[in-house]
């Protein structure tokens, strides 16, 4: 039986960024993820390091929270953020008292915020709606979630800390009423972890494994759907200067665009669907701010999850940090002591998340040691720069032709050698994609494919007869994001890659069981 | 005067098409916006492996096109019967035959070609380079460090009882590119084919070995024959990720086929629209860079092919024939994709396209819309090639009788 | 695009790749690629890059220059992405970063440079064939001293055209002769001449400069853009004055004036870049409308076809072997051995032109295997460069129409 400190069950930014914390503070950590790192809502999220403008209004200490934490992420993980920059915009007929609204909120929050002319808004961004009226200029940035996420876990691990991805919790260890630890399933069947507490960083999925605690954790999930086109349209976030609604935030994204969101109530983080409905609010709100927007090839879309803690009947010792995220010390709540979840929030808090949460394991494990993530850059490099589109591009530089993997988005074999080992032996090619981009570009796997398997089978990982359920299983993995927006382009590219596959491949008739 | 043909399209179809609207005596021109998509396919002529989604493959793939006379008059097969894909599989065979290029098989039985998946395909007619039985293979070998070749990954899924031996040779090609074009024309170089030719010897001689889908479009024949001499085995050509240079070498000698049958080739063209008076199509409207001009004839085949190329152009909604505006029949609307994207169902967009009587002239709702417009290849309606893997001979056999007809004589 | 305050990066090339569904098949086409592993090929340079080129952001390593605007792979692209000029801009990128370098400069001047070449023949003619000469050019100037060099007119083409006038026709064109016909080598132009005049055609020249093309390739389109300006004007008044088509003798120069000047100037048009063909499209559309009536003497000629690379990007087809064959006695075989490499300056530049050779290679075989009298081509760039990898003397193939008139002097 393994014994640990802390285990950590979920890893999305927020699991991971908790891993790093404690591990940084010298604790035995285990996190467990079901699937690859991100693969909930942070991975599904628009990819935005907020400003805090988009709260400015209706949550002013949020907004400050925001602001606080966007400047702290910036400057430990600078490879993971894009400086872009911001605008929010203004159209005709938004209320007009927003704009001063704005600017206020985003003074008492802290939050540089500076009109700019609509001509020099329009000289910036040409591709704007050149009917704005008005518009300031904010300090949102893009954010690498995947990488985010990832680089967490690494600082985690060289710290000490183990991830292990493919892991998924299935019970809990009691003695008596305190939680001691967790059973999980992996590949290699299921297993046992004692641990002293046992925190819940599972999103959306932290609802029902509460339940499996026997606790109650009161969670909406609400559903947000979003778009990717195959290109920038504008080099900085695009926020509407309107109270925050559906379809009013695009965000440059590496190459790439994403327009979002929607909000629909779901029961469940698994299964999400992009309805037709979502679609039509997409396209028909993304003109406004981009009137070519839905010109551009449409790539693929995504939904994502946004867990809203809901505090249930007695506040009580819930450990209000802030409206956005709480950290429930269940020992004290509902008698499970041993047991804690953090709920709510959002990438941009990550950080301060992690810290509250770690804070709190510490009291529990009468650990003395503060948090010093904010001052610790992720990379140990003596110079990390930020992220910027040119960094690919120059791998053409040094890369001779056939030496790429993925030609859409600049990957050499190089690059996916270095990342396998994190595959802990599992042949997965949507792991790979989650950490080198392999499959992200427009042909969406269609060509990489094949050539990321031909790797990991050169390095062992793809046992034989097992080739066709690997590459399968990643061709449906894409797939399914791209079928909502099929049309124009990318249909195209689906015909060209279904040509390869089954006319020429023969996949359509391989047994992939 | 001669009869004035005008082809739109210069992949399979429309060059066969314009081969027989040439041999018949047609001045004829070919519009040509791409070189076609002949090279994201293995570079064989697929016949019919599988005509029913939910049933095994054709034995005899004309005996099967027989029967879809009665079971399904819309497949493009149908409308112009079993003897003409036989006569169009013999003629396509001859043709590449006279023009250096060697292709083996016929419409009766179905060959295998292993693929660099180590799959196995199943087509009808195959390039000499890919004549062989997969179940021969001895060695897999890569060469030139080219990325679309697994050889262990290969050697792996081909034998699962029997293993294969693998290989590479990459010394003497760290120089070169690493990719088909590259490694093809380094292959071209008497020291590097003969540097394989060597290696092969020591590794396996007199054996059957698989190498990538990497013989030049110009000399694969010869480059063939000379390694096979040196190592007195039998290469054979896996196809694999584009470019398929198979079917770049197929189509390059389809072409010069037409240039010497005197049909006249106009590169870089667009047909995007067209102008139509009395029943009859009067002119194709031809996009240059940013410029339109008519271009002008007796006679037009639609050879665009299908979504790939543009023959078939969609938004959100819907599917559209783009030059003729034809109507787009054999789709009824909905999404375009099933659920899942490895189906043997194919795919609903797939099959759409134009719908046709059995001279190949496009139907409207009471008949042809014109009487001088004929239509062949992946614009039909009715078959889903991918799905069939019969895409090859549909352009062969219908673009036979589109240019035939095209040319004012009987199919 | 209006005036801007600062220097803005252009966002045409932006929307221009979306439609490439990575199907390689331009790379099977391009000629640099073929040859070399230092250019990643029109994919990865053009579609693939373009997406990866942000503004304000650094530029790429020089490979973007290895390409030689062929247009090749434009040509084959099944989802008509314009590779070529998306090449186009991010050799111009590549050029506001780092300059142009000494070679380029004075080569995509040669429309400076040439006319004081003809005045001066006599030296010019010897500097460019002296080998101590070439070397220094090449030591000091990047221009290889192993390229084929033009020759210089004995009097300049404008010259002449300044006295001549063309008798009255009822059909009008405006000719656009190009600088090489002008300073270096004007008899593609007086056989055009002879052959429209003796069709009847009244042939118009309009006041023009320089097309350009030389300067787009490098991505130095400002200069481009000024000139071009000048000669859409001056194009758009002839048509104004009932010229029914502009005939461009010179396939790079047809690009220019009537792709390049519209999509990657931005100039407009004005109804001109419809009316450009080059010679033998004008001649076929006369023929066609029963209206070529040329008489022509036994011409026996055995000639071999280059279509330059230009004009079948400019997707009128080559019209050249067709009416050529119908003269009695001529036999113009299709040569299809793909690109000549000279790519107009780039052959010429030391850093490119083992490159531009290498490309060749298979022409020059194809030649030495038929061992034709004659080798044809529109363009002046692949005529010297033919000439130069195979010593068989080369022709616009107007000259050969020219030549075959009836009323024509027997030619040498």
């Amino acid at each position: 039986m393994e014994r640990t400190e802390v285990v950590v069950v979920g890893g999305g930014v927020t699991g991971c960024g908790l891993a790093r914390d404690l591990a940084q503070r010298g604790v035995g950590v285990i996190l467990l993820e079901q699937r690859d790192l991100a693969h909930g809502a942070t991975g599904r999220c628009h990819g935005l390091l907020h400003s805090g403008v988009r709260y400015a209004v209706k949550d002013p200490i949020a907004a400050k929270e925001c602001i606080e934490e966007n400047l702290i992420v910036r400057k430990i993980a600078p490879h993971c953020v894009e400086p872009t920059g911001g605008l929010s915009v203004e159209l005709p007929g938004d209320d007009p008292t927003y704009y001063d609204r704005l600017r206020q909120g985003c003074d008492e929050a802290g939050i540089e915020c500076e009109p700019l002319d609509v001509a020099d808004a329009l000289q910036l961004e040409p591709a704007l709606n050149p009917n704005i009226t008005r518009a300031l200029r904010v300090p949102d940035a893009a954010v690498d979630p995947f990488l985010l996420s990832q680089e967490n876990a690494r600082a985690a691990q060289r710290d000490g800390a183990h991830i292990r991805i493919h892991s998924q919790v299935i019970d809990f260890r009691r003695a008596g009423d305190r939680v001691v630890g967790v059973r999980y399933r992996d590949d290699d069947g299921e297993h046992e972890i004692q641990a002293e507490v046992t925190v819940l960083a599972a999103g959306g999925w932290g609802k029902p494994l509460a339940a499996l605690a026997g606790v109650k954790v009161g969670m909406t999930l609400s559903k947000g759907s979003l778009v990717i086109m195959n290109r920038r349209f504008c080099d900085r976030v695009i926020n509407r200067c309107r109270m925050p609604a559906d379809a009013d935030l695009i965000i440059p994204n590496g190459p790439t665009s994403i327009i979002g969101t929607t909000s629909i109530t779901v029961p469940s983080p698994e299964g999400l669907l992009i309805e037709d409905r979502e679609l039509d609010v997409l396209l028909a709100e993304g003109i406004d701010l981009v009137p070519d927007f839905f010109s551009g090839r449409t790539l693929r879309a995504y939904a994502g999850v946004r867990p809203l803690y809901q505090e249930a009947e007695a506040s009580g010792d819930g450990r209000n940090i802030s409206r956005g995220f709480f950290v429930l010390d269940h020992g004290v709540r509902d008698n499970a002591p041993g047991l804690v979840s953090i709920v709510g929030g959002k990438l941009t808090t990550y950080r301060l998340m992690a810290e509250k949460t770690a804070d709190k394991v510490c009291e529990l494990l009468n650990v003395d040691a503060r948090c010093r993530t904010a001052d610790t850059p992720l990379r140990e490099a003596k110079r990390t720069p930020h992220y910027r589109r040119y960094d690919r591009l120059a791998r053409l530089n040094e890369t001779p032709p056939g030496e790429m993997i993925c030609e859409c988005e600049m990957v050499s074999r190089e690059a996916i050698r270095a990342i396998l080992p994190e595959l802990n032996g599992r042949a997965d090619l949507a792991d790979v994609q989650h950490r080198t981009r392999l499959g992200m570009g427009p042909c969406q796997g269609g060509l990489c494919s094949y050539r990321g398997l031909a790797l990991m089978q050169a390095e062992g990982l793809v046992k034989p007869g097992e080739a066709a359920r690997v590459l399968g299983r990643f061709l449906e993995q894409r797939f399914s994001g791209i079928n909502p927006v099929l049309w124009g382009d990318q249909l195209r590219e689906e015909a060209l890659n279904f040509a390869l596959y089954c006319t020429l491949f023969n996949m359509d008739r391989e047994d992939r069981s | 005067m001669r009869r004035r043909v005008l082809v739109i399209g210069g992949g399979i179809a429309g060059l066969t098409a314009s081969l027989e609207a040439a041999q018949a005596g047609a001045e004829v021109t070919i519009l040509q916006a791409g070189q076609g998509a002949h090279h994201l396919f293995s570079g064989c002529i697929d016949v019919l492996a599988y005509p029913d989604p939910d049933g095994p493959a054709a034995e005899n793939p004309l005996v099967e096109i027989v029967k879809l006379a009665g079971s399904r008059p819309e497949h493009p097969y149908a409308k112009v019967g079993a003897p003409m894909v036989r006569e169009a599989l013999t003629s396509f065979i001859a043709r590449l035959d006279a023009q250096g290029l060697v292709y083996h098989g016929s419409g009766e039985t179905l060959r295998r070609v292993a693929t660099a998946l180590g799959t196995i395909r199943l087509t009808g007619l195959v390039p000499d380079t890919m004549n062989g039985d997969p179940a021969q293979i001895d060695v897999v070998c890569n060469v030139g460090f080219f990325r679309n070749f697994a050889e262990g990954m290969i050697a792996a899924e081909l034998g699962r009882r029997t293993s294969r031996a693998i290989a590479s040779l990459s010394y003497g090609f760290e120089q070169g590119r690493r990719d088909a074009v590259g490694i093809a024309g380094q292959l071209c170089a008497a020291d590097r084919c003969a540097a394989l030719g060597e290696f092969l010897r020591e590794l396996a001689p007199g054996k059957t070995v698989a190498i990538p889908n990497v013989l030049d479009a110009e000399h694969a024949t010869d480059t063939k024959r000379r390694i096979e001499e040196i190592f007195g085995g039998t290469l054979l050509e896996l196809p694999g990720l584009p470019p398929g240079l198979a079917g770049v070498r197929m189509i390059r000698a389809l072409r010069r086929a037409a240039l010497d049958a005197g049909v006249r080739i106009v590169a870089a063209a667009r047909a995007v629209g067209a102008r139509s008076a009395d029943g009859l199509v009067r002119g194709v409207w031809v996009r240059a860079g940013a410029n339109e001009r008519l271009e002008t004839a007796d006679a037009y085949v639609l050879a665009a092919g299908h979504l790939i190329t543009g023959g078939l152009v969609s938004d959100r909604y819907r599917l559209r024939e783009p030059i003729f505006n034809l109507p787009v029949r054999g789709w009824s609307g909905g999404r375009f994709f099933a659920e899942k994207f490895l189906t043997t169902q194919g795919h609903p967009a797939l099959s759409a396209g134009v719908e046709v009587d059995e001279k190949l002239r496009p139907l409207g709702d009471s008949g042809p819309l014109y009487e001088n417009l004929f239509a062949c290849g992946d614009i039909l309606a009715g078959f889903d090639p991918y799905r069939e893997r019969s895409g090859g001979g549909v352009a062969l056999a219908t673009g036979t009788v589109a240019g035939r007809r095209a040319a004012g004589v009987s199919a | 695009m209006s005036k801007q305050k600062r220097i803005v990066e252009p966002l045409r090339p932006d929307t221009l790749f979306d439609p490439c569904i990575k199907c390689t098949i331009c790379v099977t086409a391009c000629p640099v690629a073929q040859v070399t592993a230092a250019f990643p090929g029109p994919k990865q340079a053009g579609p693939d890059a373009q997406r990866f080129r942000g503004r304000g952001e650094p530029v790429e390593a020089s490979w973007i220059t290895l390409c030689t605007g062929c247009h090749r792979c434009q040509t084959v692209c099944p989802a008509d992405v314009p590779i070529a000029e998306i090449n186009l801009f991010a050799k111009q990128r590549y050029a506001r970063k780092h300059g142009y370098g000494l070679a380029t400069q004075l080569l995509t001047h040669a429309h400076w440079l040439s006319p004081w070449g003809s005045r001066f023949r006599p030296i010019a003619m010897l500097m460019l064939r002296w080998k101590p000469a070439r070397w220094f050019a090449e030591k000091l100037f990047g221009i290889d001293r192993r390229a084929p060099m033009p020759p210089f007119a004995k009097r300049r083409f404008s010259t002449f055209l300044k006295k001549h006038k063309s008798p009255a026709g009822k059909r009008k064109v405006a000719y656009f002769y190009g600088c090489f016909t002008d300073s270096n080598d004007p008899a593609p132009g007086h056989a055009i001449l002879r052959v429209l005049e003796a069709a009847g055609v009244e042939v118009h020249i309009p006041p023009q400069q320089c097309c350009g093309a030389a300067l787009v390739g490098a991505g130095h389109f400002d200069h481009a853009r000024r000139q071009n300006e000048f000669n859409i004007a001056s194009l758009k008044k002839a048509l104004d004055e009932g010229c029914e088509a502009i005939v461009v003798g010179s396939p790079s120069c047809a690009l220019a004036l009537s792709h390049e000047s519209g999509d990657t100037l931005g100039i407009d048009g004005q109804g001109v870049y419809e009316k450009v063909v080059d010679v033998f499209t004008y001649l076929r559309r006369l023929r066609d409308e029963g209206e070529l009536n040329l008489r022509f003497k036994e011409t026996p000629v055995d000639a071999a076809f280059h279509e330059a690379c230009h004009l079948t990007a400019l997707g009128l087809g080559a019209n050249a072997p067709g009416l050529l064959n119908e003269i009695p006695g001529v036999r113009v075989r299709v040569l299809d051995a793909g690109c000549c490499g000279l790519a107009g300056t780039y052959g010429m530049k030391a850093k490119t032109g083992e490159l531009a050779r290498a490309i060749g290679a298979n022409v020059a075989a194809r030649v030495a295997e038929w061992q034709p009298q004659v080798v044809l081509s529109e363009c002046e760039g692949c005529r010297m460069q033919i000439a130069h990898l195979t010593g068989v003397p080369v022709k616009h193939p107007a000259q050969v129409l020219a030549e075959a008139l009836a009323d024509s002097p027997p030619s040498k």
